[in-house]
């Protein structure tokens, strides 16, 4: 009896450690992984930025090199603030898309600024559950500017989460102007979503 | 002296008073926001009709050597202050890599018009008061927007009157001083809207509200400045439910 039990007791400890040693989470996304996945976003947009053409034409391309390598639809969620629960499904949908647009054509004339300068990948900071933090530095003329790249594989694949340029968080800066958007439009999320679409 | 140092006083006390809570969401109190408007279309007027035009001259008739030249003599100026504050902060080695600097370009960089030292890895390194009475355990007070000087808080106010006591062009006196200071100034104003022109440029006319933009991108580049590093805590979590 005592030698039944004695084993009952061994095996649990034997499963229990095994559950524990299973439930620590292991680091799925690695270093490799996240620099990788930045240097690869950042060689398609200098390419395309590089490329001739206004802006405009290059929004497009632009909102599919975002849609493949940002997790876009959380960073739409995000950016709508409180705005988001209060829209109906359809108007998520609408918004996600026009939010899209407006990233893209924003980005796109922002990116032409810096086609001439050089970007070097860094370090990487362990940014906990929000993923890695790639740091990179934008050289041309004068000052190298710090850009970080928050890395996060939540969403399924290995994304982009979040551009941090100077300490400055694109998301944060962004949520703060869609409230503003709306705040000025009474509130009114149709108003918005035409008003991202005219951008 | 006197009138600064009253001026002084008054602003401290300021900061310690004006704390507001935050709205919810908002990143920083902002009760002031209807005057503040005010004063970011004034300042964006004056950019655009002064400001803007003068950098662009300055920026195509000054030869490059001697933006590179001028570049690095106003930062020199600076050094003085930044070793006082990196010391007030307890930075020993950001208060001896200052002293250091300041040394080596000022004998060896003709006054500070060249800059050997960064080879040296005597980085400039960037602080001021406010990031000071900030280590102090100084609350960051309330969002303002000045004129001429742009976006501020309570607390960096504060800093600023000072940190225009550390520069050394405060320390001389009589009439020609006040012109050179002028001088000094002026020339800060133009080279740094020249010099940060595409930062400046997005924030201002790339936005629906360049107001929102112009507080957002300050406070959250302040903060960093005030950590040393991004504060991962701080940054977004778009997977959260």
């Amino acid at each position: 009896m005592r030698i039944l039990r004695r084993s009952f007791v061994l095996l649990g400890a034997v499963v229990l450690g095994t559950a524990m040693v299973g439930a620590s989470p292991a680091r799925a996304l690695d270093e490799g992984a996240a620099r990788s996945h930045v240097e690869a976003t950042v060689n398609e947009v200098l390419t395309l930025v590089r490329s001739g053409g206004g802006p405009a034409a290059k929004a497009p391309q632009l909102r599919q090199i975002m849609e493949m390598r940002a997790a876009l639809p959380q960073i739409a969620r995000f950016s709508a603030g409180r705005a988001w629960t209060e829209m109906n499904a359809d108007q998520q949908r609408r918004f996600s898309d026009a939010f899209a647009n407006y990233l893209a054509s924003v980005y796109a004339r922002r990116f032409e600024e810096y086609s001439g300068q050089q970007v070097t990948v860094g370090r990487v900071v362990d940014a906990g559950n929000k993923g890695l933090l790639v740091q990179s530095s934008v050289s041309g003329s004068g000052q190298p500017v710090v850009v970080e790249w928050l890395v996060s594989d939540r969403g399924g694949s290995v994304q982009i989460a979040d551009i941090v340029i100077e300490g400055v968080s694109m998301l944060l800066s962004q949520r703060e102007e869609i409230a503003n958007m709306l705040a000025s439009r009474g509130n009114d999320i149709e108003q918005l979503i035409q008003a991202l679409n005219a951008t | 002296m006197l009138p600064r140092v009253t001026a002084l006083l008054l602003v401290a006390a300021l900061a310690g008073c004006a704390t507001a809570p935050a709205e919810e969401g908002a990143l920083i109190a902002d009760p002031y926001e209807n005057a503040n408007r005010k004063v970011h279309a004034f300042n964006k007027g004056l950019d655009r009709g002064i400001i803007n035009p003068a950098s662009k001259v300055y920026g195509a008739v000054t030869p490059t050597t001697f933006k590179f030249l001028i570049g690095n003599a106003l930062s020199h100026l600076m050094l003085p202050g930044l070793f006082a504050n990196h010391l007030l902060q307890g930075d020993a080695t950001e208060a001896a890599e200052t002293l250091g600097r300041f040394a080596l370009n000022t004998v060896y960089g003709a006054g500070g018009f060249l800059d050997p030292a960064t080879e040296f890895g005597l980085k400039y390194r960037q602080t001021d008061f406010g990031i000071t009475l900030g280590e102090w355990g100084v609350a960051e007070g309330v969002y303002l927007e000045l004129p001429v000087i742009g976006p501020s808080t309570t607390r960096h106010v504060a800093g600023r009157v000072v940190d225009i006591a550390f520069q050394p062009a405060s320390w001389l006196g009589g009439g020609s001083a006040e012109a050179l200071n002028y001088g000094i100034r002026t020339l800060e104003i133009v080279d740094f809207r020249d010099r940060y022109r595409p930062v400046i440029d997005d924030v201002l006319y790339a936005s629906e509200d360049s107001y929102v933009t112009a507080r957002t991108t300050y406070i959250q580049n302040r903060r960093r400045l005030a950590a040393g590093e991004t504060v991962v805590e701080e940054l977004p979590d778009i997977f959260e439910q």
